[in-house]
């Protein structure tokens, strides 16, 4: 009894450890990737069906061994309530890790002089992506750093991925092959994506804009753009993309001087069109909410302080929507971004083409070599313009007393 | 001087304002009250020209002031308005500077006047001069509102219940500012207010309005102690009226000559603090000083009683 109670009493006077929610679940992603999920697969050429290989048989037992202590230690580091900082150390170091055992499986497991076998990433790697990175996402939101600092943080893990590649530490893997492949075509269509991407969006505010301000200040006019906007918004991406056909290619033969400006049934010309038409809607929808938002007391005192329409509108209004219109913004490039992946089925270039190439071809590490990219220049795009959002943000003093 | 004449303003089938005439003198403060709905608001926005008269003619120093654009007319009337309406993305500073830009004074005439306006309303330039309105308290940026009104020295301020959103002691405390910078300035103060204590605090004159009529237009004393309808006299309110009477004269007007010893009053006091102190100590008379912190004289029970009694 006696000895009990010591216990007891030991156990109160050591810190709790407490189990954290999100952590249970990511602990239990991470046990099952490490415990029953291939963590590469091989494949004797690029097309035939793969066999997934474990993390114990894809590396020697030296690595494999400290791959898993690296991945347990993250696995409860997630699990108990742990400082947010932490939290996203592990997370980057066991995503690190993993990226590099990865490059490292490559080596192991392709014969010597094996010049066709192929090696990619299988669903445990995945899975522990996953896991880790939203351990990371979570510990980041949790330290609710400031804008700068986030947007620093971003530029400082893109460097280390980047610099690890050129390094060559994934040059083994079945997705650098097919970038070596098409190296110079990677990075055109790259910044034909971009070109699509940014350009859509930037028409899509010169024109969106002038837009907004008008549905702000003439009641009929808003509601008739605004439906027009809603009802383009539900055309689907592949329909909108092909109804773009007829039209343009009639303008290109019948217009003079339309095509030498590039504008054809197919190519950029209608998927810049499509795009454009999709990002109106959160542009100007974004202009009229914002606008709206301004409180009925500031503007009567710009008015009453003897301001005319067009300086109240430049010096108090627009400035007080600007984060609001951002916001829209926001949507749009990572929409944007998406959608840009779809212009490739109209030859509307941008890492679409690998998606549609690789899913012709079988070749499902072409498809990644065109999806990886997306997803992350949406992510930044993502985080750069939350970031400048909460940057203008304008505190009201209402907000502040609550 | 303002003068109102006969002016209108319907909006569709409801008339708002109904053909009012008044005249407001120079480095007057009148108060217009009324309650909600009396059409104290529109009348108010009718000077300044945020809302347009349907007829009638209303003349500021003799000029109609539909002769100049309407911005132009805002620029030179001081506006505050309840809720203060700063602007939640300029500094202090940047306020306070708002119409002196529109009008185009340089730098340096602006930074002064900025710095000259903190000042005045007790906020340390060094302070506060580059902090947001949402750094601020309530009575705080009730001060930058105002100091924005005045801030390009308008011979005229239109207040629109700029007290409103305070609490009772700031609230008091922004009355007296108001009457200070009234002293100092000189400026013509319209003020619509729904607080009768508030309109006869500070008004040398008290507009009374209902469903868009004048009701009467007198002075306070005039007001309490013959009130023109029964509406007016229920505003006023009777059990208030001895008490309200006395808050507006100062002990200043009603001194006599005497030395006592004890705690002094200031001149500049009301009557109605004068009884209350009286009451609260028991005694029948009061020493007074002035702003020197000199003796004056003193002011007896007596006396305040015979103001509080109606006028005859």
């Amino acid at each position: 009894m006696a000895a009990l109670a010591g216990l007891m009493q030991r156990r109160d006077a050591m810190p709790r450890l407490r189990v954290d929610k999100l952590g249970v679940l990511l602990a239990m992603l991470a046990a099952y990737a490490l415990a029953a999920a291939p963590f590469v697969t091989f494949r004797a050429n690029r097309i035939v069906p793969g066999d997934g290989v474990s993390l114990w048989d894809a590396l020697p037992l030296g690595w494999a061994v400290i791959g898993a202590i690296v991945i347990i230690a993250g696995a409860l580091v997630a699990l108990i309530r742990t400082p947010p900082h932490l939290r996203l150390t592990a997370g980057f170091v066991v995503l690190v890790c993993v990226f590099l055992l990865a490059g490292m499986a490559g080596g192991t497991l392709i014969p010597e002089g094996d010049k066709l076998a192929r090696i990619s990433p299988a669903s445990g790697f995945w899975l522990f992506v996953l896991a880790f990175a939203l351990l990371a996402t979570d510990g980041l939101s949790r330290l609710a750093l400031r804008p700068l600092l986030r947007v620093t943080l971003l530029a400082l893990v893109l460097a280390v991925v980047v610099g690890a590649l050129a390094l060559g530490a994934w040059d083994k893997l079945s997705i650098m092959s097919e970038y070596r492949n098409r190296a110079d075509s990677f990075w055109a269509e790259g910044a034909m994506h971009l070109k699509l991407a940014f350009g859509s969006m930037a028409a899509a505010v010169v024109v969106g804009v002038p837009l907004g301000l008008l549905c702000h200040r003439v009641q009929p006019a808003r509601n008739a753009i605004l439906t027009a906007l809603n009802t383009i918004q539900t055309i689907p991406s592949m329909a909108m993309f092909g109804l773009m056909i007829a039209p343009l290619g009639w303008i290109a033969v019948n217009v003079p001087g339309a095509s030498a400006l590039g504008i054809r049934g197919i190519g950029a010309a209608p998927a810049f069109i499509a795009l454009f038409l999709y990002s109106l809607l959160p542009v100007v929808a974004n202009t009229v909410a914002g606008l709206a938002g301004v409180s009925l007391v500031v503007r009567d005192a710009a008015r009453g302080m003897g301001m005319t329409w067009v300086q109240k509108l430049v010096r108090v209004e627009l400035p007080l929507a600007f984060p609001v219109m951002l916001t829209g913004i926001r949507i749009v490039l990572v929409q944007n971004i998406g959608l840009v992946t779809i212009a490739a089925l109209i030859g509307g270039g941008g890492y679409g083409v690998f998606v549609f190439q690789g899913i012709g071809q079988m070749a499902m590490d072409l498809v990644l070599l065109g999806a990886i990219p997306t997803v992350v220049l949406a992510f930044c795009a993502a985080i750069v313009l939350d970031a400048l959002i909460e940057a203008a943000w304008v505190p009201t003093a209402q907000e502040d007393e609550s | 001087m303002i003068e109102i004449e006969n002016v209108s303003k319907r909006y569709g089938d409801r008339i708002i304002v109904d053909d009012i005439s008044m005249v407001i003198e120079p480095r007057q403060i009148v108060t217009i009250v009324g309650m909600s709905g009396s059409g104290k608001t529109t009348l108010l926005r009718m000077i300044n020209r945020l809302v347009q008269r349907d007829s009638g003619a209303i003349r500021l120093d003799g000029t109609d002031n539909e002769m100049i654009p309407g911005y132009l007319l805002r620029r030179s009337i001081g506006y505050a308005i309840q809720g203060d309406g700063l602007f939640p993305h300029r500094s202090v500073a940047d306020n306070i500077a708002t119409v002196p830009r529109l009008l185009g004074w340089d730098s340096q005439r602006i930074a002064a006047r900025v710095d000259e306006l903190l000042n005045l309303f007790q906020l340390d330039p060094a302070l506060y001069a580059e902090r947001f309105p949402h750094q601020l308290s309530g009575g705080q940026r009730q001060r930058v509102g105002v100091a924005r009104a005045l801030a390009a020295e308008p011979n005229v301020l239109l207040m629109d219940e700029p007290f409103g959103a305070l609490d009772p002691i700031i609230r008091s405390k922004a009355r007296d500012d108001l009457l200070a910078i009234h002293r100092r300035f000189g400026t013509t103060i319209v003020m619509v207010t729904h607080d009768m204590d508030e309109a006869v605090a500070l008004g040398d004159k008290i507009a009374v309005l209902d469903a868009g009529k004048l009701l009467q237009y007198a002075t306070p004393a005039e007001i309490l102690a013959r009130p023109a309808t029964p509406l007016v006299d229920s505003l006023v309110g009777k059990a208030e009226k001895p008490f309200r009477l006395l808050s507006f004269a100062r002990v200043a007007d009603v001194v006599e000559p005497g030395l006592l010893d004890g705690e002094a009053i200031s001149d500049q006091a009301s009557l109605r603090d004068a009884l209350a102190e009286l009451l609260w100590s028991g005694k029948d008379a009061l020493p007074v000083h002035n702003g020197d912190g000199r003796t004056i004289g003193r002011v007896t029970m007596a006396t305040l009683l015979g103001h509080a009694a109606r006028p005859s």
